[in-house]
């Protein structure tokens, strides 16, 4: 089904938009919402999964084509995002401790205004589509879905040193070219 | 901002070619999941709809307050009408003899007819047409100001999908040209007008779109027997229509440059946005709010937006309007708009407007405004 007729069917008709919405993107919805808030209670990965289809329906005036997002992107942002607010919420931490251990190329980015966020953003996704496999997954499991090294590992079939060194390589990548546009990195 | 915390924050947002790329991780992912799937995700559907209807029962006990508490708006508002409606009794004919042939049902469809006399030159014969695939379509008449307008298109192809069913052009795309392109939005929804397929295409735009030439394309006629149509519905014709004709709606437009500091916060109150209300255009069919932003601060991100809004609209015999959401809404680095349709803030008399409210701020519209006509 088109993302329009989607959005208007939800629009229109909820029971249904939603019942389509769920036949159609619901499992993986599940499952970022599942990586996401991994050892939490399960009952918040309903309240998650939930919450991402009801604010498909109360935002879906605000969803544009025209803006180059799919409506598969935009609700797999949406899935990450509350999932994120809801484990926040509840008190458990996002970032895991063998990421404080991680040695890294740059410990600080000194990004200072709103728009510098904006073009780093842009420049991380131009890093990632340019990293090639599995090294672009790499980045999506560990940043998208926060995913530990271990587990990206085994999904990838992968060593874990690898893991590392492909987050390593895809940091100094960044690094490039943050320098480039002008952002101040900090070296450790 | 140290480099992991940055990453996680940078990811909010993913684009197509990484959801694509992420969907072949998740199908795998979730295949561990698949027994326990089926139940689980009927489960959250249920909560999902939960949710939904009791957003939308909470919004309508709002909107049964709103009504309450604006009690004397009927009043007022027939009064208002019954003027209103001997004004046109005696003047109209004079606003009429400029479209004698204008259509006035398109009015009473739109819940109009009570502003036409105020609307003065704000409603225009067009005919342009076009005929392909043995279908002919016409932009027959329309409704506007400076910023947005209905516009009636008619073929002479018979209603054919019962009541629950509609048509819908595949591929629909206009423009407006003014020296340059100017930017704006549209839609459209078809209707059965006296057996025939009619269409009724809503135009906004963030510039001044009288006198601008008008360019639309349309093809591929589609109809479906029921929104939730499975099927997706069947192809009527795969014609190509193009229509263009000049905008011309003299409509009267309230005029205010306020310049005022105001502070909109987003729907779940974690954000907040300061911005500074530099113009305000209010006319029988629209209002159309433009602020300042800084281009340093953000209107934040999915889940925690602020978007610019009028809270209510205050009319010189004291009776509120609550506004609720709002026809487009856009920003910029530096600007941030809201457009709100007659739809969305009732067929008033623009001379009856005393003020609006932004942000919980008062911003005076009666006595400074610069009433013109285009």
């Amino acid at each position: 089904m088109e993302d329009r007729k989607l959005i208007r069917l939800i629009q229109q008709n909820p029971d249904k938009g939603i019942h389509k919405a769920m036949q159609l993107y619901g499992t993986a919805v599940n499952t970022i919402c599942r990586s996401v808030l991994q050892g939490c209670e399960e009952g918040l990965v309903d309240e998650a999964v939930s919450d991402t289809f009801f604010k498909l329906w109360k935002n879906s005036q605000q969803f544009s084509l025209e803006k180059g997002f799919s409506l598969k992107s935009w609700l797999y942002s949406i899935a990450r995002n509350t999932a994120i607010d809801i484990r926040r919420k509840n008190g458990y931490s996002l970032i895991s401790l063998d990421e404080k251990l991680e040695q890294e190329p740059i410990s600080d980015v000194l990004v200072e205004k709103e728009v510098q966020k904006k073009e780093v953003r842009q420049i991380l996704h131009e890093v990632i589509g340019a990293l090639g496999e599995p090294d672009s997954q790499v980045f999506l499991l560990k940043y998208f879905l926060y995913m530990k090294n271990k587990e990206i590992a085994t999904r990838l079939q992968i060593s874990e040193k690898k893991t590392e060194n492909i987050l390593y390589r895809g940091k100094l990548k960044l690094k490039e070219m943050l320098l480039e546009r002008g952002i101040t990195c900090y070296e450790d | 901002m140290k480099i992991n915390e940055l990453l996680y924050e940078m990811m909010q947002e993913i684009n197509d070619k990484e959801a694509a790329n992420l969907e072949k991780e998740l199908k795998e992912l979730s295949t561990d999941q698949t027994k326990m799937e089926k139940k689980k995700l009927q489960k959250q559907e249920r909560l999902a709809i939960d949710k939904i209807y009791a957003e939308i029962e909470m919004s309508e006990k709002q909107q049964d307050q709103a009504r309450r508490d604006n009690a004397s708006i009927r009043f007022g508002g027939k009064k208002l009408v019954l003027l209103v409606a001997a004004a046109v009794m005696m003047l109209g004919m004079v606003a009429f003899a400029k479209e004698k042939d204008w259509d006035i049902e398109m009015a009473e469809m739109l819940g109009l007819s009570s502003v036409m006399e105020e609307l003065d030159g704000g409603y225009v014969k067009i005919g342009a047409c076009d005929n392909s695939d043995g279908i002919t379509v016409t932009a027959t008449q329309g409704i506007g100001d400076q910023n947005s307008m209905w516009v009636q298109l008619d073929t002479d192809l018979q209603w054919d999908v019962g009541e629950e069913g509609y048509y819908i052009f595949e591929m629909s795309d206009a423009h407006w040209y003014k020296g340059h392109q100017l930017a704006g939005g549209h839609q459209m929804y078809s209707y059965n007008n006296n057996g025939m397929v009619s269409f009724m295409w809503y135009f906004t735009a963030y510039e001044d779109i009288n006198r601008a030439r008008v360019e639309i394309t349309l093809s591929e006629l589609r109809a479906y027997e029921t929104l939730a149509d499975e099927d997706e519905g069947y192809i009527v014709s795969e014609g190509s229509w193009n229509l263009e004709w000049e905008n011309c709606y003299a409509s009267n437009i309230v005029s205010v440059r306020p310049y005022k500091k105001v502070t909109v916060h987003s729907e779940d109150g974690t954000n907040k946005l300061d911005c500074v209300v530099r113009e305000i255009e209010i006319s029988p069919v629209s209002m159309q709010v433009k602020a300042w932003k800084s281009p340093f601060e953000d209107i934040g991100t999915l889940g925690n937006m602020c978007y610019l809004s009028v809270d209510s609209i205050i009319l010189k015999d004291g009776t509120k309007i609550t506004l609720d959401g709002w026809s487009s809404a856009g920003s910029s680095n530096f600007g941030i708009d809201c457009f709100y349709s007659f739809e969305d803030m009732q067929a008033v008399s623009i001379d009856e407007i005393d003020y609006i409210t932004i942000g919980g701020e008062d911003i005076k519209v009666s006595g400074i405004a610069n009433t013109q006509k285009n």
